[in-house]
């Protein structure tokens, strides 16, 4: 994950150790789910991929069949066997460059959420072709909050506000009162200059947020103006296009919030927003392309718009 | 004093600096960068078997060889800053008024300008001269023991040259 | 070189030197605290900014007294010092904003509810856009 972290626990003593605590949890959690780590459960899969099934810790098949619940719920949009495609793209390594069509249909072939086999009572994981692999990116860091957020509140803390990489994490509500006050980046930023672009007001939720912004290949952009960011439709290989340039969630579980901004993200907003909708326990914010802003209906009038480049649509 | 005898005492002088240097590593730091300036006790003895010149030039090889050694290049820029701002004050004291100073004095005025100098690097480097106020009260009164530890040790060292090798001072 | 281990007058004059510049060091912790330059007053009636001002010019905090007239002969009497902010007057009957203790970092507020009046300090640039965080 090599992520950012800072926590804010409001709290005696035994909040400082549940703090601790927690830190450690999340420093377990990035050890099993890591893709770059070499004794991560993740590392371990993807080596014995079309070769033998590998056993995992508890929590590593936990996320493993919470992501394919979600594939099969999105209908193949998150998808974690996306590992062939973004080593492909290079788009993590220092080297991101834009592959051909006959690259990317090659290693389309092994992007198939399901062909991932789950023993449950051996607590394997098994990817059935070689050359397949999996990688957690989209949701680990959702499961490692709620992690972190079962031991804080387990120790009676009953106000946080925490940043795991970007994702914002809340317990009740701000100690003087109101509920916490969280921004919503701007995704030109760069651009426009200001950090935000909306503020929402939330006690015990999550805020996620994923765009084209995060990670895109900066040579490219530079020459042509195309952004070809990291998140990948898993039906085409390429970068999703469905016309948003960001995505948030906002809900009580970090692990859905962190798979849904994703999904969304891939969907579009029309499809994105009916799933989540169905799902039910959460709320979404769409930036598209052209600056316009659209919520689900939780979210009408609840926005409080913090710069005037973006359009907030009803 | 013969030139070839001159040059192995301070070469020895010079190792005996680094030996402490080193030593003191080991020792926590109470502030950034700031050591204790046990190698002072060598500026002195220096300065009080030599002078100015030796003794600056001691501080100036022991700081820059006991930082590489110590494998830190920005160790070089503390010692420097806080060796040499100290030695000066010292060779001013000692040489210009040394009735009025007894060598704990002079020690402890070195070693306080040691610390001075160190804390004015560190704030150059963080670039923010709050280091400065927040650790100077801490360092003074470390400077107080040191300084008074170095003079006495300078004063054994500087009578046993004197009895037992005939070494003037 | 003298040999005794007396203390001399020039030691004294060490150990004076020295604690000098220990209280010139406390008296320069106590002056840099919160950087108030560029801090933001805002004054609130009934929801609706009606002044807004900056606390202090090149670094240095003017004190000064602002009079806020709420309405149908209501006031509060807000003063701003180097120490902080305070509502020091006011003809409210609870006198509340009068006891409220000083305010001086960015996000504290001073509140009169009959009179509807706020009176908070913002950090720079924020404004009503103050938040906890950002999910990024």
């Amino acid at each position: 994950m090599d992520t950012i972290m800072s926590f804010r626990v409001y709290g005696d003593r035994s909040a400082k150790k549940a703090m601790n605590k927690a830190i450690d949890r999340i420093k377990e959690i990035e050890k099993h789910m890591s893709s770059t780590y070499e004794d991560s459960d993740v590392v371990k899969i993807n080596k014995a991929a079309g070769t033998e099934p590998v056993k995992v810790h508890d929590d590593t098949f936990y996320v493993i069949k919470k992501a394919l619940e979600y594939g099969q719920l999105s209908d193949g949009a998150l998808d974690i066997t996306i590992r062939p495609i973004v080593e492909l793209w290079g788009i993590t390594s220092d080297n991101p460059r834009v592959p051909s069509k006959e690259e990317i249909d090659e290693k389309l072939a092994l992007v198939d959420y399901r062909k991932v086999v789950l023993d449950e009572e051996n607590k394997t994981v098994f990817l059935e072709e070689k050359g397949m692999g999996i990688d957690l990116g989209a949701i680990a860091k959702g499961y490692a909050a709620d992690e972190a957020v079962r031991i804080l509140r387990e120790a009676g803390v009953e106000s946080a506000l925490l940043n795991l990489g970007g994702n914002v994490i809340t317990i009740g509500s701000n100690p003087d009162g109101r509920s916490w006050r969280i921004g919503i980046q701007d995704p030109r930023r760069d651009e426009t200059g200001e950090p935000h672009f909306a503020i929402v007001g939330v006690a015990d939720a999550t805020v996620v947020s994923s765009g084209d912004y995060e990670r895109y290949i900066e040579e490219v952009y530079e020459k042509t103006g195309e952004r070809y960011h990291h998140i990948f439709d898993p039906k085409t290989g390429y970068p999703a296009d469905k016309g948003l340039m960001a995505s948030t969630i906002i809900s009580s579980s970090s692990i859905d919030a962190d798979a849904l901004s994703t999904i969304l993200f891939i969907m579009g907003y029309e499809e994105g927003f009916n799933l989540i909708e169905e799902i039910g326990n959460a709320e979404a914010i769409a930036v598209t392309v052209d600056k316009e802003v659209y919520t689900t209906e939780g979210l009408k009038n609840s926005l409080i718009q913090s710069n005037d480049h973006y359009k907030i649509m009803d | 004093m013969i030139k070839t005898r001159k040059i192995t005492m301070l070469a020895i002088i010079i190792s005996q600096a680094l030996v402490l240097h080193y030593i003191e590593g080991f020792i926590p730091v109470l502030a950034p960068g700031a050591k204790l300036g046990l190698a002072n006790i060598m500026t002195m003895v220096t300065l009080a078997l030599f002078g100015f010149r030796e003794a600056m030039i001691v501080v100036i090889i022991r700081s820059v060889l006991g930082s590489l050694l110590g494998g830190s290049v920005t160790g070089i820029l503390y010692s420097l800053s806080g060796g040499i701002l100290s030695g000066l004050i010292m060779s001013i004291l000692y040489l210009n008024f040394p009735s009025y100073f007894s060598l704990m004095g002079i020690s402890t005025a070195g070693a306080v300008f040691h610390n001075i100098g160190q804390l004015l690097t560190a704030s150059w480097i963080f670039g923010t001269i709050g280091i400065l106020y927040t650790y100077l009260p801490v360092l003074m009164l470390a400077a107080v023991v040191t300084g008074y530890f170095n003079g006495l040790v300078t004063r054994y060292i500087l009578n046993y040259l004197q009895s037992k090798l005939e070494i003037k001072v | 070189m003298d040999k005794s281990m007396k203390l001399k007058i020039g030691d004294i004059f060490v150990y004076l030197f020295i604690l000098v510049l220990i209280g010139l060091s406390l008296l320069g912790l106590k002056t840099m605290g919160v950087d108030r330059s560029n801090t933001v007053v805002q004054i609130q009636l009934d929801g609706q900014v009606i002044d807004s001002f900056e606390v202090s010019q090149d670094g240095e905090i003017e004190t000064r007294e602002i009079r806020v007239d709420t309405g149908q002969g209501g006031y509060n009497i807000v003063r701003v010092t180097s120490q902080g902010i305070a509502v020091i007057d006011a003809n409210c009957p609870d006198k509340l904003c009068v006891r409220s203790p000083i305010i001086k970092v960015p996000g504290q507020s001073i509140v009169c509810i009959p009179h509807k009046f706020v009176v908070r300090i913002i950090g720079e640039n924020q404004g009503d856009n103050a938040v906890d965080d950002t999910a990024s």
